[in-house]
């Protein structure tokens, strides 16, 4: 059923779950960046992303 | 010799794919299986996302959605209750139902998406040639991980996006549930402190819980099998603060809010209640004694007399309670009696409404034909009687036997004006009790007023009339007539027990006395009639004395 045939209150409730379930998934993404970002760092790019291509540059 | 070269040439063919397995291990498939796999996991999370973006925003035509309809085809959990019959046709609360059916269309969604994403390959395998595939292992190792990667994307993106979901169903459960009990207690709570009720009229239920009718436009069928009402307005499943009827009207929960805004039907007659009723005050009073004592005329003097005292604070509540207060305007104008109550109908509750300050309260006067209280078979039909906090007894001092035996002969034509009731009193008392007894009604909790009516004309008997119209007065005189079984019987089959002397034509003078019984039934329950007392005087017009005098409780018997 199309959600305009729903009522305000239903629609409502679908729009803040579906900004709750972005919200989730962007901060996850920005944590996983930012941790991977640190991580690298802290590894003096001896890290998997440097590992990796090392490998293709070897290819 | 070609033997030879054969062997050395295969053996060179193993070590050459060896080392090129090796490579393609080291340089090329661990690699790509870490890129694709990583790739394909964001993918399948993103996917996963995209579905209960898809859901939420109501483009998936596969949802299921919980309609009205499905409401009152019993498809919300939870339980019912039995005066309820079925849910109200209106939406579910999101939360309560509809999240589950959204959370259930997002995971078929994705694992939809999931065995589309393995059928293409799983096929391509079949067709493809074994022994070739099996040899270029090191290059479809990274298409297994990227399908590998995309399921189990797939996999967590839908428990991110349940877990998301369930986390905000809990808060919004757990919140829903607090303000739930917070309006239920409320709304209990208030009636409870304020005795409120919806009395039905005609069937005499009372019903905390009226139904609502819906104004919204609804079919006619809705109309013709009450499908527009809202039996049970509380605040639930169907909505906390606010329910959207199957129509589409936005109503109000709680019975408080329902009372101000709905009109309120009986839920078992379905006959319309008063505007407010389950929200104000409610009293029954219940006035029985024997035909022609005088039950009618006390009832409608009491409301004339009221409305006059306290113009628009007392008033007819309802069109049939204005009809009865205007026809006994019109007989007493006439200088007549009161029609005789039919008995062959049942009683229709008259009803007033009070103003108090800015309390409201609704009064029912119950008013049954003598004969039918005093027959067991007839009165089972009476079940106000169960549900009164207060009672009338009304006595016709005329048919006091010791009254009769010693002024009939002498007083002929005013007992013929009298229009004497021919039962015994201590009977139609005992009529009443005894089937308020039999059906469990604990008559020790409610309060009665005893009535002895027609004292403009007791008056005209010589050297008989109490001197006092106070309570204690006229129980020494019912005593003095001989009546002292009737006393004992009411006093201990009552919680407490007051006496009364009135004249129903007294409204006719401006004298107040008659309201007498009303106002200390109603100060049961904290309602206090905005009309001066009565002051005593020595003609016999006197009024009621202080509230406690005269007035013998369960604790001063006992003490």
């Amino acid at each position: 059923m199309d959600n305009r045939r729903l009522p305000l209150a239903h629609r409502l409730s679908r729009f803040g779950l579906a900004v709750a379930a972005v919200a989730t998934f962007g901060t996850g993404a920005t944590v996983a960046v930012v941790s991977g970002w640190t991580a690298r760092m802290a590894s003096n790019g001896q890290d998997v992303i440097e590992w990796a291509r090392t490998m293709w540059g070897g290819l | 010799m070609g033997a030879l070269l054969l062997v050395v040439f295969g053996v060179f063919a193993v070590v050459l794919y060896g080392y090129v397995c090796v490579f393609l291990l080291a340089y090329v498939t661990t690699p790509l299986v870490l890129v694709a796999g990583s790739a394909a996991l964001l993918a399948g999370m993103l996917t996963a996302l995209t579905a209960a973006l898809v859901t939420l925003a109501g483009r998936d035509v596969n949802t299921e959605i919980r309609t009205p309809e499905d409401v009152v085809a019993g498809k919300v959990p939870g339980r019912v209750g039995d005066r309820q019959i079925r849910r109200d046709l209106a939406w579910p609360q999101y939360f309560a139902v509809q999240v589950k059916l959204d959370l259930a269309a997002v995971c078929r969604r994705v694992h939809a998406v999931a065995v589309e994403a393995w059928a293409r390959p799983a096929w391509w395998l079949r067709r493809a040639n074994r022994w070739l595939v099996l040899a270029l292992w090191p290059l479809v190792l990274p298409v297994v991980a990227a399908f590998v990667g995309f399921s189990a994307g797939l996999l967590l993106g839908t428990a991110v996006v349940v877990a998301v979901i369930g986390t905000v169903t809990a808060a919004m459960w757990g919140l829903g549930l607090a303000t739930v009990g917070l309006l239920r207690g409320f709304d209990r709570g208030w009636q409870i402190a304020l005795r409120a009720g919806g009395s039905c009229p005609r069937c005499y239920e009372v019903s905390r819980l009226p139904a609502y009718h819906c104004p919204g436009g609804h079919p006619a069928h809705h109309r013709h099998t009450g499908t527009d009402l809202h039996r049970d307005v509380r605040p639930g499943r169907l909505g906390v603060l606010w329910r959207r009827c199957g129509c589409g009207s936005l109503l109000p929960t709680t019975v408080l809010r329902a009372a101000v805004r709905l009109r309120a039907q009986c839920p078992m007659c379905r006959e319309p209640l008063h505007r407010g009723a389950a929200a104000q005050t409610d009293v029954r009073i219940p006035v029985f004694g024997a035909a022609s004592a005088g039950k009618t005329h006390l009832i409608l003097s009491s409301l004339a007399t009221l409305e006059a005292a306290a113009p628009g604070t007392v008033q007819p509540a309802d069109k049939y309670s204005d009809r009865m207060y205007q026809g006994y305007l019109d007989v007493f104008r006439q200088g007549e009696s009161a029609p005789k109550t039919d008995a062959s109908r049942q009683p229709i509750a008259v009803t007033l409404l009070v103003r108090t300050g800015r309390r409201r309260a609704l009064v029912h006067v119950y008013d049954a034909a003598g004969e039918v209280l005093g027959d067991p078979d007839l009165n089972a039909t009476l079940a106000y009687l169960d549900r009164a906090r207060t009672l009338a007894f009304v006595v016709d001092p005329f048919s006091i036997p010791e009254l009769r035996d010693r002024f009939e002969p002498t007083f002929q034509p005013l007992f013929g004006r009298a229009n004497a009731a021919k039962d015994d009193p201590e009977q139609s008392y005992q009529g009443t009790v005894m089937r308020l007894r039999a059906y469990g009604v604990a008559t020790e909790r409610q309060r009665l007023a005893f009535v002895v009516s027609k004292r403009d004309l007791l008056f005209e008997l010589p050297g008989i009339a109490p001197a006092d119209t106070g309570s204690a007065a006229v129980r020494a005189w019912l005593l003095e007539r001989r009546l002292d079984n009737l006393v004992t019987a009411a006093e201990r089959d009552f919680g407490a027990v007051r006496y009364f002397l009135v004249a129903a034509h007294g409204a006719a003078t401006g004298d107040t006395n008659v309201t007498e019984p009303f106002r200390w039934l109603l100060e049961g329950d904290r309602i206090r009639l905005p009309i001066p007392a009565p002051r005593a005087g020595g003609d016999g017009t006197t009024a009621a004395a202080p509230a406690a005098f005269g007035t013998r409780s369960a604790a001063e018997r006992k003490a």
